[in-house]
């Protein structure tokens, strides 16, 4: 009788240690985000080191910028509110074992081109940006679309304009199976309305570039500290994140006046920069606690990468902050 | 209401394109002053005309086969539709009944010309597929739709067999192989039927699709043999094209193109511009091809290179250099003088020192330009002159139309208000701010005078002008004030607009670069401006009020508000109390929270005179805090200023500003690349800060000046620290008295307010 207890209680131990660990484990799949970069330049044709570097860091997820969408006034079509600019040349096909996260950057031009515009043009505008999309994503690609993203640097005059063109552009990408997602910068982070189906928090580009001033225009806790007062957990929840692996220099004029921007080698830059992972590690550490989804590198570029070390890398993927 | 106004709006943009710009938000640097045309024409637009006189050749030929009247072909051929075309070839059911009617459409139905049919109604599909593959949104992917029908229609047009139309089937194949991207067939096509095309219409446009396929398979030196020997080459801003074609027509429309590329590219800088380094290449190329067209003799409008070259000198910050360039520039038509006129002023206005010279020249010039701005207004047709009038000549994204009308007023806002460069914001801070107020209130009012104020006139009969704008509720975050027009009458607007709450804006008076620049100054010139329109000292004086909007209650209010900002409160009553309540009425200013209240929610019943009152409630409590005998009432007074000096830089900003941005950051005061709504934003500037250091010193100052414990309670239950008084006073009266009414101590125990 009492063998038979301890028997019982034995096995109800190990089944409850089962379960447990197979709880820590299940855990551990779902805070391990997926891990994404950008490419960001017109033409798409990876260098072998780039593509080894992708399989190096177990990228899973390319967002790849397809076009730009600018007022179409801008470039002579006067009966065009707003037109796809500045389209990818794909030289080679994107990877089909890779998930790929189709991008459009819409200027803030294309989207005070639309002020205004009807219910009736703004969803012929969605329908054509998103057959566009799977258009170029069939052609070069062939995978399923999953997710759509757009970007752009909406403010609080063209903000509901934007978020108009969203709603349509996510009920055109729903009807597919698919999802809207966007990027998100700092300075929109308290915005309670913004339409994506999944938002990522851009952490890049965060001072003022033209700022002679500005010691890293890139990332600078400094300048994220601000938008952060008041941003908890809550509103960070189910976020996708991206840092910045980049670097640029600075031309000012004689003036002191911003110039241009360089490769940051330039010997007569003023003003180098480069998104630090010393300063990532410090947004981490600020940052409440998110689950992130996915983990995402601005971009793709030989030339950039070559400044990280592989462990910079892997820790700007890392989703706990580490240690200090 | 709202879908009645959208309904009515939809139908606006539907109905007139040019009137469908919607509200839009001025930025001075959206104005335009490069400008070569009147209307710049593009490369694809006279391309567009060349392809009509191919179009005229090719209806002149059925005619002169088929013995019909011009316009019965053409209408049957280029403006029957696919469907008639379809219902023609017998693939189609119905046919629109003018087409059925057209005697020559009746002829070949009736002739049973099935050859004729078929080659028509084929190339009605082919250009039915190109303008679908001509849209910016189409993806010239292999497995388009548009790409699969051309390739289709590719393969039926080779297995047919021509016989009477031979010349214009071999062209419709060359067509068709090269919209479907086979190159080759279109070479080996060319080769094989050029003799049969030779003499005929077609060979030149046959020819010139073997050109493109040609390119396109990068054999670029054999299709520029091609253009070169049709006369054809394209002109491009390049030194080959100046070479071979000096006063080619194109080149106005080129430079014209790009310099209003550079232009835009200027404007998006504040908003972010990524191309920057591309307009600064082009501007430089530009530069270069000047020097070398102005070097040759037989250039013949080098005034044209030499304005094109001084405006990409000055978008390169180089106004010196562009004005020894326009020294030279001379000829042109009368437009382009006008253009380096305009171009003069913006220069100089750069260069020169900034003295009593430079401003009388400065004023003839803006005085030279209003008298532009009429001489284009009257010179406009009606329908034009209607759409200025609606829109008050300001520029609308995606009216590109207008551009070209209304320059002296495009070229005096970006000459005297632009951010960068702007000629008033440098008169300002050399000590001319009054004349820069005059000549800025000139460029943004005047074109109501000379539109006899249609655009208020439509606001008293419409909402039209009233655009609904869907912005954040207002009563938990005010994010800009979006002002009726000071000049509207309210009497007929809707009733939702005189809701202290309403979403409705415009455009008029406080969100435009005269009121942008004003929001810069302090309040004594603001001042001594009102005294010029009060009692004009010269001849200048009496022009430029005449030109401008003077109207008491809007220069009032802003020079109170301004006063406010700089805490001189007894000088804000002053101005303040002329602001008649019928004007207050007019603005959908949310003044809706007690200015000397701690607690945010706690509403104003001071509907009329808000600002006034408030003003002069706090020049009572300076004077107090400066002069009461008694040292609790001086600290009490005190503490009173510090809330109402606090709160009218933040929760009653509208005390002190006239908008909040939740985007406004730190030094957004200073720079002024930002949107309108950061623009007039408080947040930032050199008074709030000055303010908020004030409050901090005054309210610690305020604390040490109270003698008695029953005062400093006051003070602690006037700021809301509940925990204090009930820990230090309990013993006061107004600790007692509080109890009184509330005896629930965690109410007490809940912390510090502020």
């Amino acid at each position: 009788m009492r063998t038979t207890r301890i028997t019982t209680l034995t096995l109800v131990a190990m089944v409850a240690l089962l379960v447990l660990y197979s709880c820590s484990r299940h855990t551990v799949t779902q805070t391990a985000a997926n891990r994404g970069i950008y490419h960001w330049k017109t033409t798409y044709n990876p260098t072998e080191w780039e593509k080894e570097w992708i399989n190096r860091h177990h990228v899973d997820r390319l967002y790849v910028k397809l076009f730009e969408v600018d007022a179409g006034s801008k470039h002579g079509y006067d009966d065009w509110r707003m037109v796809p600019v500045a389209t990818t040349r794909f030289e080679q096909p994107l990877p089909k074992e890779t998930e790929v996260v189709p991008v459009v950057y819409i200027t803030v031009d294309a989207i005070r081109a639309m002020n205004g515009s009807s219910y009736e043009t703004m969803e012929r505008l969605a329908e054509l940006l998103v057959e566009r999309v799977y258009a170029m994503t069939e052609e070069h690609w062939g995978g399923e679309v999953k997710e759509v993203q757009l970007d752009c640097d909406w403010t609080a005059s063209t903000r509901y304009d934007f978020f108009r063109l969203c709603r349509r552009v996510e009920d055109c990408l729903n009807e597919r199976g698919a999802i809207l997602s966007g990027t998100v910068r700092l300075h929109q982070l308290k915005d309670e309305e913004i339409p994506f189906d999944r938002k990522l928090l851009m952490c890049y580009n965060t001072g003022r570039l033209q700022d002679s001033k500005t010691h890293n225009s890139i990332l600078d806790y400094d300048d994220v500290k601000p938008y952060l007062q008041g941003v908890d957990s809550s509103t960070l929840r189910g976020y996708d994140i991206a840092w910045p692996a980049y670097g640029w220099g600075v031309q000012f004029d004689a003036e002191g006046h911003f110039s241009h921007l360089t490769k940051p080698a330039d010997s007569s830059n003023r003003r180098v920069e480069w998104g630090e992972p010393k300063e990532v590690r410090r947004v981490k550490q600020n940052l409440p606690q998110m689950r992130e989804n996915t983990v995402v590198l601005y971009h793709l570029d030989e030339e950039n990468l070559k400044h990280y070390t592989d462990n910079e890398i892997e820790e700007m993927y890392s989703t706990r902050p580490a240690a200090r | 209401m709202k879908l009645k106004r959208c309904i009515a709006l939809g139908l606006l943009l539907v109905s007139h394109a040019a009137m469908a710009c919607g509200p839009y938000y001025y930025f001075p640097a959206d104005y335009r002053l490069y400008r070569i045309m009147p209307a710049y024409q593009t490369a694809a637009r006279q391309s567009a005309a060349e392809k009509e006189s191919f179009a005229d050749k090719n209806i002149s030929l059925w005619a002169k086969q088929t013995g019909f009247a011009d316009h019965k072909i053409e209408a049957a051929i280029y403006k029957g539709a696919l469907a008639d075309w379809e219902w023609m070839a017998g693939k189609g059911d119905e046919a629109s009944e003018w087409f059925k009617n057209n005697l020559f459409a009746k002829h070949l139905k009736q002739s049973g010309d099935t050859e004729a049919i078929e080659l028509l109604y084929r190339s009605k599909l082919y250009e039915n597929i190109r303008d679908q593959m001509r849209s910016p949104w189409h993806y010239n992917s292999r497995i388009s739709d548009e790409n699969e029908q051309m390739q289709a229609l590719y393969k039926e047009v080779a297995t047919s067999t021509p016989k009477r139309h031979a010349a214009r089937h071999h062209f419709l194949l060359i067509k068709c192989a090269w919209a479907a991207h086979e190159d080759s067939v279109v070479l080996a096509a060319w080769q094989k039927q050029k003799g049969q095309l030779r003499g005929t219409i077609f060979y030149d446009e046959a020819e010139d699709y073997v050109a493109r396929s040609l390119t396109r398979l990068g054999r670029k030196a054999e299709a520029d043999a091609i253009y070169l020997r049709q006369g054809k080459m394209p002109v491009q801003l390049d030194a080959t094209s100046l070479r071979l074609y000096p006063n080619s027509a194109q080149f106005s429309g080129l430079l014209q193109e790009a310099l209003s590329n550079i232009e835009r590219g200027r404007a998006a800088k504040t908003y972010g511009n990524y191309d920057e380094h591309i307009h600064r290449a082009l501007a430089k190329k530009i530069i270069g091809l000047s020097q070398q067209a102005t070097a040759m003799p037989s250039v013949s409008n080098k005034a044209m290179w030499r304005y094109a070259a001084a405006c990409c000198l000055d978008y390169l910050g180089r106004p010196a250099e562009a004005l020894a360039m326009l020294s030279d520039a001379e000829g042109g038509d009368a437009f382009l003088r006008k253009s380096i006129r305009a171009l003069t002023l913006h220069l100089h206005g750069q260069v020169d020192s900034i003295d009593d010279a430079f401003v009388a020249y400065a004023v003839g010039e803006v005085q030279w330009l209003t008298a532009e701005m009429q001489r284009e207004y009257s010179a406009m047709p009606n329908d034009v002159k209607q759409q200025v009038a609606h829109t008050n000549g300001t520029l609308h994204w995606g009216c590109t139309d207008q551009l070209g009308q209304c320059f002296a007023l495009s070229a005096m806002q970006r000459i005297l208000l632009d951010d960068e460069t702007g000629l008033a914001y440098r008169m300002a801070a050399s000590g001319y701010g009054v004349r820069a107020l005059q000549m800025a209130n000139v460029a943004c009012n005047y074109i109501y005078q000379m539109t006899d104020n249609q655009a208020i006139k439509k606001l008293r009969t419409s909402t039209d002008s009233i655009y609904h704008c869907h912005y954040y509720d207002r009563t938990r975050d005010c994010d800009r004030s979006y002002h009726l027009a000071s000049r509207a009458d309210t009497t007929v607007l809707p009733d939702e607009a005189h809701h202290p709450y309403a979403y409705y804006f415009n455009n008029n008076d406080y969100s435009n670069g005269l009121f942008f620049l004003a929001d810069t100054m302090c309040a004594a010139t603001l001042e001594q401006y009102r005294q010029h329109i009060l009692r004009p000292q010269d001849k200048t004086d009496r022009w430029m009020n005449a030109h401008s909007y003077t109207a008491g209650d809007y220069w009032q209010d802003i020079i109170g508000t301004h006063y406010m900002r700089e805490r001189n409160y007894a000088a804000a009553a002053a101005h303040l109390r002329h602001v008649s309540p019928e004007y207050q009425r007019r603005m959908n200013l949310s003044c809706w929270t007690d200015p000397f209240s701690i607690d945010y929610s706690k509403p104003s019943h001071d509907s009329t005179h808000y600002k006034l009152h408030f003003a002069q409630r706090m020049d009572s409590l300076q004077h107090a805090m400066l002069l009461d005998p008694d040292a609790d009432r001086r600290g009490l007074a005190m503490l009173e200023y510090t809330i109402g000096l606090e709160n009218s830089f933040d929760m009653c900003w509208w005390l002190t500003s006239y908008g909040k941005s939740r985007y406004a950051e730190s030094g957004v005061w200073a720079k002024k690349d930002r949107s309108p709504e950061c623009r007039v934003s408080i947040e930032g500037s050199p008074y709030k800060h000055r303010a908020d250091a004030a409050v901090h010193l005054l309210r610690r100052k305020a604390f040490r000046t109270l003698r008695s414990d029953e005062a400093r309670a006051r003070y602690n239950l006037r700021l809301g620290r509940y925990d204090t008084l009930w820990k230090r006073y309990t013993n006061t009266q107004t600790v007692q008295q509080l109890a009184l009414v509330c005896d629930k101590q965690e109410l007490y125990n809940n912390g510090s307010r502020r």
